[in-house]
């Protein structure tokens, strides 16, 4: 189980080459904005067949309710092989990991678009499906999903303010979100806000709002440390109408349970961000050993000396842990034993240990490992976000803290 | 109508290599490989002209076990099913040798097109597309950039020397050598992926293929005598002084050979 079994390795071979050939020229212009990543991601969706994959689960969940069978929330990608793309959760670790040895911008507009899909298949009715997750699938429409405001962000339901007031057949819709990646671009957005009154008043719902309807305004691309290449922004909802089928899931559940669709995409986000993470450990492994060995100093190999050796050995036990932990959230989501401890350990461990390795690696590239011209510095500064982004490291800690201590 | 294609898997274009210490070969051990970049762009013309119409695509590769990753590869691209021919005699054969293996596949599989590349990009023979047609009875045409099909014949176009282009028409059944650049080749698909471990990959020896006798080291008439990598020459000289100074005391030395 700690290996890739033949079709992870043909998946892999097939992600990187793409990203060869497709990504790896184009990032200076991601880098500078003088690309946007959209037709890539949607290069990257037909090239590979992921929007077929997609697909085809997002159709036979919408015809199961069509025929009106009950509404049963799933675990979302795919209804009859197992959770995940292709039925195996490992195919998408890999597909991010390796897209992230490249650019994880792209990986976040990727996780971002089809994260907003696969919450509306996941708990939205078939016309949802068919209207808003199937064309974000295809790759025809850009998905966001906006759960973090400004007052609210690591305590994101309890302090949301966005409301959703029932009126006549739809929903009312307004307040404001923050940081929400492909906003600037998107065409179809899952917002969550607060029941104001009614059947589950108080509640926190996702509703899906699209580009175009009145009282719906996006602000401009935020300016940011790193992950340019993923547009980040603002969303504004001043008396936003959506009609009542862009309700994703039942206003009546109960309050324990009535953000478990949520919980389940923050969970999704938890255990994808570990193989994306990953992938910048991975990267920054490789071209630090490669560099050590070549590059001289002294007379020597610098990676002849114990200060260089020791940081590579470090980075190669950082590797081999976040593999592991990334094959054992693939296993756990398999056997339907994923909890909140694992996904918050994983997303922890493998996003500190990005940072960590992307600083060693610029460190054992000297000056050169500094400038643009390499990977690397990119790479440093695409690793913080996986440290804030999907909740806080702190956050993570006092997830798993509580998991533990709750056990007693 | 059914295609086979040649492929070969050769060390990856970043790939580190080193003389392997006996100096017969690069030394293969922890290098990764990949599918030789001319025979993607003749697979990419094969599955083409089975999206066009029914063809069957049989890939076919001569090799030791890492192979196997550029055969399922290609059955994730779209091939139909596969033949491994894995016996260390095949891989010590020379070009004739090799060729004399496609050609028995050829005979038991009887295709209607053979596509190869044009050439190997480790190796750089571009020997076994030719000896194979010849082999196997068939015409063939090298360099080829584009190829349409008919009932009984094939029309393709070629590249010449200076940017002109040849359109020459081939009974079938025959042998194209493609070029790189000649078509757009696809990536494998997560489907394909997901139905590339169900397709048949059938593993043979050269003495299977009843050609056990004419091949192997000692069948060989080509003989690599060693590889290695030139001594660097100490006959730079480095031009200095400001850049302008240096691009003229260039163009100086480029007249003085007589190039300009
Ligand atoms: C590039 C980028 C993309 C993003 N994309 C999206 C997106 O697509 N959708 C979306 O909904 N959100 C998105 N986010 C938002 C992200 O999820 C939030 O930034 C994150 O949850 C933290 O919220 P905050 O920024 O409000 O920080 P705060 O919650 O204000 O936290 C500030 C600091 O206080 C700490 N802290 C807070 N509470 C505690 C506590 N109880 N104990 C200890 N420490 C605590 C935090 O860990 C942090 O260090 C994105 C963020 C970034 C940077």
């Amino acid at each position: 189980m700690f290996e890739l079994d033949e079709t992870q390795q043909l998946m892999q071979d097939a992600v990187r080459a793409w990203c060869e050939r497709e990504l790896v020229p184009a990032v200076p212009a991601l880098e500078t904005g003088k690309q946007l990543p959209y037709e890539l991601l949607r290069a990257l969706m037909t090239d590979l067949g992921l929007a077929e994959a997609l697909v085809g689960p997002a159709e036979r969940r919408a015809i199961k309710l069509e025929g009106g069978v009950e509404n049963e929330p799933d675990s979302g990608e795919s209804s009859d092989s197992g959770p995940g793309l292709g039925g195996d959760p490992m195919l998408a670790s890999v597909l991010l990991k390796e897209i992230c040895r490249v650019s994880p911008g792209l990986g976040m507009v990727l996780i971002a678009s089809v994260g907003c899909g696969t919450a509306i298949q996941a708990a939205g009715g078939a016309k949802a499906i068919r209207d808003y997750a199937i064309p974000i699938f295809r790759a025809e429409k850009i998905g966001a999903w906006a759960l973090t405001e400004p007052g609210a962000g690591s305590d994101a339901f309890g302090s949301m303010r966005t409301a959703a007031k029932p009126d006549g057949d739809g929903f009312v819709l307004n307040g404001q979100k923050t940081f929400i990646s492909n906003a600037p671009y998107a065409d179809i957005f899952a917002i969550y806000a607060r029941v104001a009154s009614g059947d589950g008043a108080g509640a926190v719902r996702a509703f899906v709002a699209e580009r175009g309807m009145s009282g719906l305004e996006t602000g401009p691309p935020m300016r940011k440390m790193g992950l340019h290449d993923s547009p980040t922004g603002e969303i504004f909802l001043n008396d936003c109408r959506v009609p009542a089928e862009n309700l994703i899931g039942r206003l009546e559940a109960k309050r324990a349970a009535d953000s478990s669709s949520t919980l389940d995409t923050l969970n999704l986000e938890r255990t994808v961000m570990p193989a994306m993470c990953l992938g910048i450990i991975e990267r920054c492994v490789e071209e630090s050993v490669r560099y050590a060995v070549e590059r001289e100093q002294f007379g020597r190999p610098i990676a002849d000396f114990q200060g260089i050796a020791f940081k590579l050995a470090r980075m190669e036990l950082a590797l081999e842990n976040a593999r592991n932990l990334v094959f054992k959230l693939a296993w756990a989501q398999q056997r339907g034993k994923l909890d909140a401890r694992l996904a918050s350990l994983a997303k922890l461990y493998c996003a500190e240990q990005a940072v960590a390795v992307s600083l060693d690696a610029i460190q054992i590239h000297g000056g050169a490992g500094y400038t643009a011209d390499l990977p690397l510095e990119k790479l440093m500064r695409d690793a913080k976000v996986f440290e804030i982004g999907g909740g806080t490291n702190e956050i993570q800690l006092q997830t798993i803290a509580r998991a533990i201590t709750s056990r007693r | 109508m059914k295609v086979m294609v040649c492929l070969k898997q050769v060390p990856h274009q970043d790939a580190r290599l080193d003389v392997a210490a006996d100096g017969s070969w690069i030394q293969e051990d922890n290098i990764k490989f990949e599918i030789n970049s001319y025979d993607t762009y003749a697979l990419e013309e094969a599955l083409r002209a089975k999206d066009a119409g029914e063809a069957e695509v049989v890939v076919v590769s001569i090799g030791p076990d890492r192979v196997t990753q550029a055969l399922r590869t290609a059955l994730g691209m779209g091939a139909d099913r596969a033949v491994h021919v894995k016996d260390p005699e095949a891989d010590a054969s020379d070009s004739l040798g090799k060729a004399k293996i496609l050609a028995a596949i050829a005979k038991q599989e009887e295709p209607d097109v053979i596509y190869c590349g044009l050439m190997a990009d480790d190796g750089n023979f571009s020997a076994i597309p030719p000896m194979l047609a010849e082999l196997a009875g068939m015409p063939s045409a090298t360099g080829v950039i584009s190829s349409e099909a008919s009932d009984t014949s094939i029309t393709v176009r070629r590249e010449l020397e200076g940017g002109c282009r040849e359109v020459v028409e081939l009974p079938r059944p025959c042998l194209l050598a493609i070029q790189t650049g000649a078509n757009q080749v696809r990536y494998a698909s997560l489907k394909g992926i997901m139905q590339a471990k169900k397709k048949p990959v059938d593993v043979k020896t050269a003495a299977d293929l009843g050609v056990g006798e004419q091949v192997g080291a000692g069948a060989a008439k080509v003989k690599i005598n060693k590889i290695y990598i030139p001594p660097k020459s100490d006959q730079a000289e480095l031009l200095e002084g400001s850049t302008d100074e240096i691009v003229t005391q260039l163009v100086g030395k480029i007249r003085e050979l007589g190039v300009l």
